[in-house]
């Protein structure tokens, strides 16, 4: 198993290509040399004479594994032999289109859930092809011979051949009718299910993977950065009399939303940032602070009508015998990715090309059409094999556009790579939100009422806010985005409420939910699940004093509430048994526990802490979930301890603040995450489930934050309604 | 003209004493396993061992590591993997790989000064940040090239 050079496709070591549309139905095959050109159809596998079988993954790998899933998919339907699978990344053709997501972008979790199907069935495809021109060399039938290992048998002559000897002859044959390819039932599965080392341990063990900082164009110019320290403001002036005849610099170019210098190397062009001077024109962000900002929550709260998203019921006629009314709050957050934001681009002869570690081909393609004018075939993108963390941010292409105008108007490749401040300081942010939730149960502790209103920015009202620095017009691009999708059309942005009892389990009777849109200098995206990872902890916040307010343990009053739920029943009763959660004063003993479904999965955390003082000991961390089928268990267990220790480090520390216009926080002795020194015991059950696969990158971050808060409530028999738990002076 | 010894390899490059070594690394010898990802010396991202000692490379001036032996991770494995290498495979430990090899390097000159360390010291002293969070793996790996029978957390 190896991760392929690029360009192996149209290279005269493949023997076989096979092209396939975005529905996984198989359009093209061909031999090598008869290969036109990419654009045709999308090449999705090869097969060279030496047996090696080359996958194409449409999704990146950022971390989560979906491109070692991928390739079991195909190799399972397949019959091949693992250790002779190669991968690489696809370019940017539109029919690598993720078929459930409708983007071709590695975003919301759609990895699993868009191409368990579709990569089966290109396995399967390629397996009939095989079979058949086995088949007919031998004059034998079809039926009559078996697959395993990249090879082809017949059990009647004793005959045997590998793929690689059959790809030519596969490639002229007829195509398999669609309705002939049958996937294999769960239980001739010989892959799916297996626990498989990742398919990049060895050169990201070695020093050999290659990001998009690591990308070399020659002839490039590196490019930095001075940005006006208040979000928004503008260069009026500056002053590069220290720097304009220091070796290495080549220009120096004041594009409004910052001065770039260009050098010839990285450091050259970040020490010229250092010692250049620029004069601010701070605007309107300059009177906007964290404190003014949670005041115009409050006050949006109070006095702006909200605009319904759902509606059952009367909330004000729900015959509660017991309500609360409460107000929780979630702070911005940082995505602090490991790698520095980046890009290459190189703008020449009426196209641009573009080399990224970027998360979403279609914004890169989209975005930079509108900043250059060009259209989708003019813009070619190369991705790096590797991206060094994404957490929701790649998605974003402030350095692509920023390479590409730069490039243009230097006339030569520009690397533009962020400084870890920049990245903290001019990023995105998940959104701060604040929400009031009035919430009853009735005489038998049923929750029969909630009503919740959220003030909070909207991630699809600001999809391509990107784009605003470089003067483009907004209000024609934002329309193009409605216009694209019914998704963005919405009165309600999803993101606002996804995570409430709106999209969760919990029936509610009489429910009402009210959305505020706010506005602020912080521009919102997406950030590990979304509107889930503030949306959770309120939800759950709540239904936590709403047990309280029962008089009922936690545990008990939830599995109430989601009777009708049987996936629900069996994660919470797993919960139970593995943590030994007691039977009797649970949450006294520091136990705090959360649940959540979202992206098709279902999951359930329990928290053991130990408070003295401030000082928080995290002394049990137990997680149940149900994601449907794992494809690959090995890399599924990674993906919760990953988003375990995201909860509750963000929990704990999570927040960006603004104080005057300017963003804190700069690096992550601000910003603190988790070293191994925080590090709890986890234990992780996956339930058996033959559920189509869902998420299991982001729903566990969720689940993790309410369950600490609550956990830390119990032991100190006080409500934290408010995150960071570092805000009420907690550290660990 | 700054004289280097990398990886057992001398080299003359042409900067000055106070460019930092982790892009001296990359972007004068090529040495691109080395990553920047804080550049200001608190996640470890960049280390790189200096005489056997686990530096970060980002904060190190070039100037001052003149005529000391400098080992990247391109340079570990003298022989093919170092242990730790073969133990990070062995527990399948990476994410998305871009502070690893910053992580090996770091668990590798623990390990030297450190050959028998208990999960409080590993815990103690291997300070580096992983923003994917593979620390449960991370630490198996320490305990597993450090010949440690149980392995567990």
């Amino acid at each position: 198993m190896n991760i392929a050079r690029r360009g192996f496709l149209g290279t005269a070591a493949a023997a076989l290509i096979l092209g396939f549309d975005g529905a996984g139905e198989i359009v093209r095959a061909a031999y090598a040399p008869d290969v036109v050109g990419p654009k045709l159809f999308g090449i999705w596998l090869s097969i060279s004479p030496d047996n090696v079988i080359t996958v194409v993954s449409p999704e990146v790998e950022f971390g989560q594994g979906t491109i070692t899933a991928n390739a079991m998919l195909v190799a399972d339907e397949l019959d091949a032999d693992w250790n002779k699978v190669a991968i690489v990344q696809s370019d940017a053709n539109v029919v690598y289109t993720n078929p459930k997501s409708y983007r071709l972008s590695t975003d919301g979790s759609w990895g699993m859930r868009g191409r368990f199907e579709q990569m089966r069935r290109i396995g399967a495809v390629t397996r009939m092809l095989m079979v058949q021109a086995a088949a007919n060399a031998w004059s034998v039938a079809p039926g009559d011979c078996t697959t395993s290992a990249s090879f082809v048998h017949h059990a009647g002559s004793g005959r045997t051949a590998s793929y690689g000897s059959l790809a030519g002859a596969a490639a002229k044959l007829p195509l398999p009718a669609p309705a002939s390819v049958m996937l294999r039932a769960p239980d001739q599965w010989r892959l799916i299910g297996t626990p498989q080392p990742r398919v990049d341990i060895a050169v990201k063990s070695t020093g050999q993977s290659r990001y998009g900082v690591d990308v070399v164009v020659p002839g490039m110019l590196s490019a930095a950065f001075a940005r006006c320290p208040v979000l928004g403001g503008i260069a009026k002036s500056y002053d590069d009399s220290k720097i304009k005849s220091r070796k290495g610099i080549r220009h120096i170019v004041n594009v409004g939303y910052g001065v770039a210098v260009l050098a010839d190397d990285p450091w050259t062009a970040r020490k010229g940032v250092e010692d250049l001077i620029v004069t601010w024109d701070n605007g309107p962000a300059a009177q906007v602070s964290s404190a003014t900002i949670a005041h115009d929550y409050s006050d949006a709260l109070a006095n702006t009508p909200g605009v319904v998203a759902k509606k059952l019921g009367d909330v004000t006629a729900s015959g509660a015998a017991k309500t609360i009314d409460v107000a929780y709050t979630v702070p911005y957050l940082a995505h602090m990715c490991t790698e520095p934001t980046n890009a290459t681009a190189w703008f020449h002869d009426g196209v641009c090309e573009f080399w990224t570690a970027t998360a979403s081909m279609s914004n890169v393609v989209n975005y930079a059409g509108y900043l250059l004018g060009l259209s989708a075939d003019k813009i070619i993108v190369h991705r790096t094999p590797f991206v060094g963390g994404s957490f929701g941010l790649r998605g974003r292409v402030d350095p692509e556009l920023e390479a590409a105008q730069l490039s243009a108007i230097v006339h030569a490749p520009v690397q533009v790579v962020r400084r870890r401040e920049e990245d903290t300081q001019h990023g995105w942010y998940r959104p701060y939100q604040k929400a009031r939730i009035i919430a009853g149960i009735d005489a038998n502790s049923e929750i029969v009422s909630w009503h919740e209103k959220v003030a909070v920015q909207s991630i699809n009202g600001q999809y391509a806010d990107e784009l605003i620095p470089f003067g483009v017009d907004i209000a024609q691009v934002n329309a193009d985005i409605k216009a694209s999708a019914a998704f963005f059309r919405l009165p309600v942005d999803f993101y606002a409420t996804s995570g409430t009892p709106i999209s969760g389990s919990y029936k509610i009777p009489n429910l009402l939910m009210e959305w505020v849109r706010m506005e602020t200098p912080l521009r919102p995206t997406h950030w590990r699940s979304v509107g889930y990872s503030g949306n959770v902890f309120m939800t759950e916040g709540a239904v936590d004093e709403l047990a309280v307010l029962a008089g009922q343990d936690p545990v008990a009053f939830r599995r109430a509430q989601l009777q009708h739920v049987p996936r629900f029943l069996a994660v919470l009763d797993a919960l139970v048994a593995k943590s030994g959660w007691p039977a009797q004063n649970a949450t006294a003993q520091g136990w705090g526990m959360a649940l959540g479904d979202g992206f098709v999965s279902c999951c359930a955390a329990a928290v053991k802490v130990a408070v003295k003082g401030k000082k928080i000991t995290i002394e049990r961390v137990v997680c149940v979930c149900d994601q449907g089928i794992t494809v690959n268990p090995e890399q599924t267990e990674a993906q919760i301890q990953s988003g375990i220790i995201d909860g509750l480090a963000t929990a704990l520390f999570g927040e960006i603040t603004i104080t005057n216009g300017q963003i804190d926080q700069a690096n992550f002795n601000d910003y603190r995450l988790f070293t191994l020194a925080e590090i709890p015991p986890i234990e992780i059950t996956l339930l058996p489930s033959r559920l189509p696969p869902g998420s299991i990158t982001e729903i566990i971050t969720p689940m993790l934050i309410p369950a600490l808060a609550h956990a830390v409530a119990g032991a100190t028999g006080q409500r934290y309604r408010e995150l960071p738990l570092s805000k009420y002076g907690f550290d660990v | 003209m700054i004289t280097l010894t990398v990886n057992g390899r001398r080299h003359e490059v042409d900067v000055e004493p106070d460019m930092m070594l982790a892009w001296v690394l990359r972007d004068k010898l090529g040495l691109r396993g080395t990553h920047v990802c804080c550049g200001a010396g608190i996640c470890g991202a960049c280390t790189v061992h200096v005489d056997g000692d686990a530096m970060r490379s980002c904060s190190v001036a070039v100037g001052d590591v003149q005529g000391h032996q400098i080992t990247t991770i391109e340079g570990l494995g003298e022989n093919g993997l170092h242990p730790v290498q073969k133990a990070w495979i062995a527990e399948d430990v990476v994410q998305c790989g871009y502070c690893q090899s910053g992580f090996i390097m770091a668990a590798a000159a623990f390990l030297k000064a450190t050959p028998t360390p208990s999960v409080a010291d590993i815990k103690n002293n291997v300070t580096n940040i992983c923003r994917c969070g593979t620390y449960v793996r991370v630490q198996k790996a320490i305990l597993r090239a450090a010949g440690a029978t149980e392995v567990a957390l």
